[in-house]
């Protein structure tokens, strides 16, 4: 069963994908389907002895590019369509053992001119409104195999939460004729919660951070999305993203849980003028051992609740920095 | 940058991106130049295989 369910109170979609729950699940090192496939070993995703970077499709997708027809009937209250996309899987290094925090900034930046090729490619399909490129990474995010990857999801519909940033944008152009994001940054950079800086892209705690050490990293230019990147921005970047691995890194010294998200302009054929490049990390852990849980009121109320306040996450994610040698 | 796609027995496809190395040769390709049955078995498709 794969197909997208209406949800008529929240207005958003639900994609149901039962054959998900047969993925695989936390094999042991030796049996990775992500590694390269080795003469004489299990072969595995990957048909080759080596390789630098390898995107595929999912085999377990929420999204299919021809997806079977729902196996339940749609009504007026309940609208159901076929769950039709792409689903993708990136391998960010042959090296098992590999972190984004850990690889040269070149190899981040080849990764930043692959996730282009793909949001330029997987968007021009007709079908597709949105590329949502993101990476699930640690135990506590509920990640199933610990070879680095990210995935994309190529959505046939402008998901939610970008929806409403979009939204947002509209209103405050209308309002001011300025972009939000471009405004948004230039307020964070006058301000006690940046936390790594160079010439193109900004790294910071927010405001309004709703995670433990959220940082969002923007383009300090209005950027649309990674297509109108310059050479020299992706490469700003890649070195923006091995800053913040880093400090999260050395927060707690071990490899910190987190999710990472990208928000750009949409695929969907529009102008979307307010659409303004710029990457989310949600880690999880509020301490060392302490994990922020979404529960009653985030879950239910949609209301989060921080328990410290950003600009003290922004200091502590500045002295992890620090130590770490890089800022 | 140099790409090239395959595609798998399932039917999805594969992309290498390659940089300062050539496109690595796939198994089966290999297999088949050397006239020798490769050492690892053909298939891409992965008992295992899937992501989170």
């Amino acid at each position: 069963m794969s197909e997208m369910r209406w949800h008529p109170l929240l207005r958003q979609w639900v994609v149901t994908a039962t054959h998900r729950q047969e993925r695989t699940y936390k094999p042991p090192k030796e049996y990775c389907p992500f590694c390269p496939t080795q003469p004489g070993a299990f072969p595995t995703e990957v048909p080759a002895s080596q390789y630098e970077i390898v995107v595929f499709e999912n085999r377990f997708p929420s999204f299919r590019r021809e997806p079977p027809g729902p196996d339940v009937e749609g009504s007026e209250l309940y609208p159901v369509r076929p769950a039709q996309g792409v689903c993708e899987v990136v391998l960010y290094s042959q090296d098992h053992d590999a972190s984004l925090r850990e690889m040269p900034v070149q190899h981040i930046d080849r990764l930043v001119q692959v996730w282009t090729d793909r949001y330029i490619e997987l968007g021009s399909r007709p079908e597709i409104e949105y590329v949502f490129i993101f990476e699930n990474k640690g135990d506590a995010v509920g990640v199933t195999l610990h070879h680095p990857h990210g995935q994309i999801y190529a959505f046939p519909y402008i998901p939610p939460i970008p929806q409403a940033e979009l939204d947002a944008g509209r209103e405050h152009r209308e309002k001011t004729g300025r972009c939000l994001m471009c405004d948004i940054v230039a307020e964070e950079r006058r301000g006690p919660r940046v936390i790594w800086e160079s010439e193109h892209f900004s790294a910071y705690v927010p405001f309004f951070a709703r995670y433990p050490f959220e940082v969002h990293i923007a383009a300090k230019v209005h950027l649309p999305s990674l297509a109108e990147m310059s050479r020299e921005q992706q490469t700003g970047l890649a070195q923006a993203i091995k800053a913040v691995g880093t400090a999260y890194d050395y927060l707690f010294g071990f490899p910190l849980p987190y999710m990472m998200v990208m928000h750009q302009k949409p695929t969907d054929g529009r102008a979307h003028p307010d659409a303004h490049f710029h990457v989310e990390f949600y880690p999880l852990n509020r301490t060392a051992d302490k994990l922020k849980y979404l529960a009653g009121c985030e879950s239910g109320a949609g209301t989060f609740i921080t328990d410290m306040a950003p600009e003290i996450q922004a200091q502590r994610l500045r002295e992890a920095l620090a130590r770490s040698g890089l800022s | 940058m140099e790409k090239r796609t395959i595609q798998k027995e399932d039917g999805r496809y594969l992309i290498f991106y390659a940089f300062e190395r050539p496109i690595p040769e796939v198994w089966e390709e290999k297999g088949a130049r050397d006239d020798e049955e490769p050492n690892a078995p053909p298939s891409a498709a992965s008992p295992e295989g899937g992501e989170d």
